[in-house]
């Protein structure tokens, strides 16, 4: 069902390589999300630490 | 009436009721330009893509889609860096400086930046963003008054008065909470339209087994899956990149960061918009192709959209996806009417015509502004002008031209001083103009499109014009501030 949303045999290079940038952004935006998290679980902690 | 036509008016009532019952929430002039600065990551997607999401995907891009397919895809990846860049650099640097300085608008970002000379930067602003932002404005009633005037049955004008109305009202008196809250509404329709209408579409066009619409999909002509063809040449592709410099700072998307709790909020807000934003232009593709198949021989000024939610998505998805359409024009109008409107209540009635306006009556200036702006695009919508489409076009790139240099070079270079940013606006703007002018009447592709003339043209500007006026200590002192241990 991916197929009908973006036919990955059927479409050339280019058009592979357009929608291997959205994934790549995607990956980013995973990762600056997750740094966020681990940066409030030490937070967090920090907190717990001065008390 | 039929069910599309009563699904369509409940939506139009749901966002009118939204936004009224939003005016009960507003306590003060925070409350009503950046919704308290108090909303949470889900509130963040929700109005970042509602508000990235125009009527113009719906349409003008299915068009597209069908015509040109998979190639479309030149203008999806520069949209994914554009979202990236937007949320995490000048989302989370917006925010940061909103939490050290009192910044209520577009406006106030450059103007808190390039302090040493706030009232030019105010000035070119507060010209720019009627400028562009009104005939867009007007595009989208005219767009919305259209199909909305085709579903229901109802004439161009009394359909335009009845949005024209609806939108407005709403946006005057629930301002930016109004439409924040609006804006997740109309994002839950429009992604429900979106993620449905493929697979539907696709059983019904196959007469029940989806896998014989997708074969006649594969049958098309080879072009429709090639990212570059005679139809879609390598100037066209590079053209598209205009959306990697124009979605990061165009002024409606932008104040959408100023109304985040905090910077986490933007942080994790982030990857949900890119897997939404995924899944709306990756649908884009199938529809096109897939309204080309529902209806072959589309009649100039029709839509394959359209056509495909009425002729395979049955009365109630079909309704759905129209209003769809609706939420998505509904969304960038009520956002463009507050950000202009903010503009020119704060940079003239607040600055020059009544510096000591309390809370209360800054606040009625507020819901003036946003009235007056909507009754000068309604005036120019009444007449349906051909003449407003150019200034359309040239929208993404002239706010490219005119904000990505001084709001990069703002947050990233120690040396861009608010004369370099004047220069950069003004050489940046001007020389868009002029060259889009010259390549649509000439034909040609100078510097490939006005949107890197315009880039050239203010990267030049700002250098030169930073080195003979230097950076104040007061905007280093802003920029040092941004700096977080």
């Amino acid at each position: 069902m991916l197929d009908w949303y973006f036919p990955w045999q059927y479409v050339d290079w280019l058009v592979r390589l357009q929608m291997l940038i959205w994934l790549m952004a995607i990956v980013f935006s995973f990762w600056v999300f997750w740094r966020t998290l681990i940066k409030k679980r030490a937070w967090l902690q920090k907190k717990i630490d001065d008390r | 009436m039929n069910l599309e036509a009563i699904l369509f008016l409940i939506f139009l009532t749901i966002s009118f009721l939204i936004g009224a019952f939003a005016s009960r929430s507003i306590k003060n002039v925070s409350d009503y330009f950046v919704a308290g600065a108090r909303m949470p990551w889900f509130f963040i997607v929700g109005t970042f893509i509602a508000s990235n999401v125009s009527a113009g995907l719906f349409l003008g891009a299915t068009n597209m889609t069908a015509n040109h397919g998979y190639a479309m895809w030149s203008a999806y990846s520069a949209t994914s860096i554009g979202f990236v860049l937007g949320i995490s650099v000048i989302g989370v640097l917006v925010r940061r400086l909103a939490d050290q300085y009192e910044i209520y608008d577009f406006t106030d970002i450059l103007a808190t930046r390039y302090c040493s000379r706030p009232n030019a930067i105010r000035i070119v602003t507060t010209i720019i963003l009627p400028f562009v932002y009104i005939p867009l404005l007007t595009a989208q009633f005219i767009g919305l008054a259209t199909i909305v005037g085709n579903i229901l049955g109802m004439p161009y004008h009394t359909t335009l008065i009845c949005i024209t109305l609806t939108i407005v009202v709403y946006t005057m008196l629930g301002g930016m909470i109004g439409v924040v809250w609006t804006d997740g509404f109309q994002f839950v329709v429009l992604m429900i339209g979106m993620i449905l209408a493929v697979p539907i579409a696709m059983k019904t066009l196959g007469g029940g087994v989806a896998a014989i619409a997708w074969q006649r999909i594969t049958e098309m002509p080879s072009d429709l899956f090639r990212g570059i063809s005679e139809s879609w040449p390598w100037y066209l592709i590079l053209g598209q990149l205009v959306w990697l410099f124009s979605i990061p700072i165009q002024p409606h998307l932008v104040t959408r960061f100023l109304t985040a709790r905090d910077e986490r909020s933007i942080l994790i807000a982030l990857p949900v918009c890119m897997i939404a934003g995924l899944i709306i232009y990756a649908s884009t593709v199938p529809i096109g192709l897939l309204g080309r198949l529902s209806a072959p021989g589309l009649v100039e000024g029709s839509y394959y959209y359209i056509e495909l939610a009425r002729n395979t998505l049955g009365p109630w998805l079909g309704g759905l996806a129209l209003a769809g359409i609706a939420a998505a024009a509904m969304s960038t109008c009520s956002t463009i009417l507050i950000v202009t409107g903010q503009s020119l209540s704060r940079e003239i009635y607040q600055k020059w015509l009544a510096p000591k306006a309390n809370d209360r009556q800054a606040l009625v200036a507020a819901r003036f502004a946003v009235v007056l702006v909507g009754v000068c695009a309604f005036a120019i919508a009444w007449r349906q002008p051909l003449g407003i489409f150019w200034l359309v076009m040239l929208s993404a790139s002239l706010l490219a031209s005119v904000f990505f240099v001084p709001f990069f070079a703002g947050f990233f270079s120690r040396s861009a001083s608010a004369s370099g940013a004047l220069a950069a606006m003004i050489a940046g703007g001007i020389t868009a103009c002029l060259v889009f002018f010259v390549n649509k009447t000439q034909g040609t592709h100078w510097f490939i499109s006005e949107l890197f003339a315009g880039l050239v043209a203010s990267t030049v500007a700002m250098m030169l014009f930073s080195r003979l006026y230097r950076v104040s200590p007061a905007e280093t002192q802003v920029l040092n501030s941004l700096i977080k241990e």
